[in-house]
């Protein structure tokens, strides 16, 4: 599992889950490379903006419930109701479904953001 | 209807970019100029000149050490993205100074406009393309048009978003209805009043269709994908309209391993909400 991460989150230690291209289309890193200090800087110099880290935990933080993401599913299919025709338009509809899950949990919770 | 001389004085009329952004087109297209010739130039503009060194400054640039000076700022974005940065800041000016009417507030047109460009730059990364800061401020400019309608025609307009939402029709088929062109149309309009890039005009023009007629290009495509996931994610002003089928087209271009596109909410959700707080309107 991979998150992506902002170069000014990224910790020692912390191992690529993809290589990372420059601006100029050059592989400046390989992927499953731990990352040093040296590393971090030089990602800075590079003005590169975002690193995929490999990462145990789930790739959300919140874990959703079955029931919310019903929920989340039939209230989307009202403002989205065509098909997904390919498997990158099922995953584009699953980023509406994880915003209105986030937004159910959000609103039910004690500490809406 | 609106006549086409009313049309072209009417977009004649709409702001011109500040002088900075013309001067700064002009002095990076000599190939002699160094990055100290363009911070020379930002320098004359105190508003400007404090904005970019936010902007470089913010998590989002992804630059630890504290950049302190114009002159660096430059160094480290780039020509490219300086001019990028300094559309954005008057297209944000130009934004504040507009009134919002009752069917929509402004601020939120801005924000799904950040969204836009944070998404397309996300997909554009993602998918190895040069030139990522070309698609964030595609995304910012792509409903310029939309912006010169709720100035010029504010009490129409309103009527148009109203009854965009009663009927469930698309606001661009009631703007060709009403006044005979759409929002599409007319940003494309402003670009080239504005001599932006071709390439920025075309996702204005053509975001719709997420090609130009028939022919591919990764630009429009993003942009067309960006808006989509905007809406779908609720990063919209008209939040409750009904989202539309993505031109099948585009994935002609765009390719993705699956379930990468659905771990984008959380990078969508930081970047989005870094960048509207770095760009905040007054309001």
């Amino acid at each position: 599992m991979a998150c992506l991460k902002l170069v000014s989150e990224l910790a020692e230690g912390m191992i690529t889950a993809e290589p990372i291209v420059n601006n100029f289309g050059q592989t400046i890193m390989p992927s499953g490379m731990e990352m040093k200090t040296k590393h971090i800087e030089m990602l800075k110099v590079w003005n590169i903006q975002t690193v995929y880290i490999k990462s145990d935990e789930n790739d959300s933080d919140v874990e959703i419930s079955k029931e919310i993401l019903i929920q989340a599913k039939e209230i989307l299919s009202k403002k989205c109701p065509w098909e997904p025709r390919n498997v990158l338009e099922e995953n584009v509809v699953e980023l509406g479904i994880l915003s209105i899950a986030h937004n159910l949990i959000n609103k039910g919770g004690t500490d809406a953001k | 209807m609106l006549s086409n001389e009313e049309i072209w004085l009417k977009v004649e009329d709409f702001p011109t970019l500040p002088t900075i952004y013309t001067k700064l087109v002009e002095v990076i297209s000599n190939p002699r100029t160094t990055v100290q010739d363009v911070a020379d130039l930002i320098i004359k503009d105190q508003s400007s000149t404090t904005k970019i060194l936010k902007i470089v400054n913010s998590p989002i640039m992804g630059i630890q050490k504290s950049v302190n000076n114009i002159t660096q700022a430059i160094f480290f974005l780039g020509f490219n993205e300086v001019k990028n940065i300094v559309l954005t800041l008057s297209v944000m000016d130009m934004f504040a100074n507009t009134n919002s009417i009752k069917a929509f507030n402004i601020i939120d047109l801005w924000k799904h406009s950040i969204a836009v460009a944070t998404i397309a730059k996300l997909l554009a990364t993602k998918l190895k393309i040069r030139n990522t800061e070309d698609y964030f401020v595609s995304g910012i400019m792509h409903d310029i048009g939309i912006l010169f309608f709720v100035r010029n025609y504010n009490q129409i307009y309103n009527r148009i978003f109203e009854k965009a939402l009663e009927s469930n029709v698309s606001i661009a088929s009631l703007e060709r209805e009403v006044f005979g062109i759409t929002h599409y149309s007319i940003g494309e309009m402003i670009a080239k009043k504005w001599k932006l890039p071709m390439q920025l005009q075309n996702v204005i023009k053509y975001q719709r269709y997420g090609t130009i007629e028939g022919r591919s290009d990764t630009l429009v495509s993003c942009i067309h994908l960006a808006n989509l996931i905007a809406q779908i994610m609720n990063l919209d002003y008209q939040k409750e309209r009904e989202i539309e089928i993505p031109n099948f087209a585009i994935w002609n271009n765009i390719h993705f391993e699956p379930g990468v596109i659905s771990s984008f909410y959380q990078p969508i959700m930081d970047i989005y909400n870094q960048s509207v707080s770095i760009l905040r309107l007054k309001s």
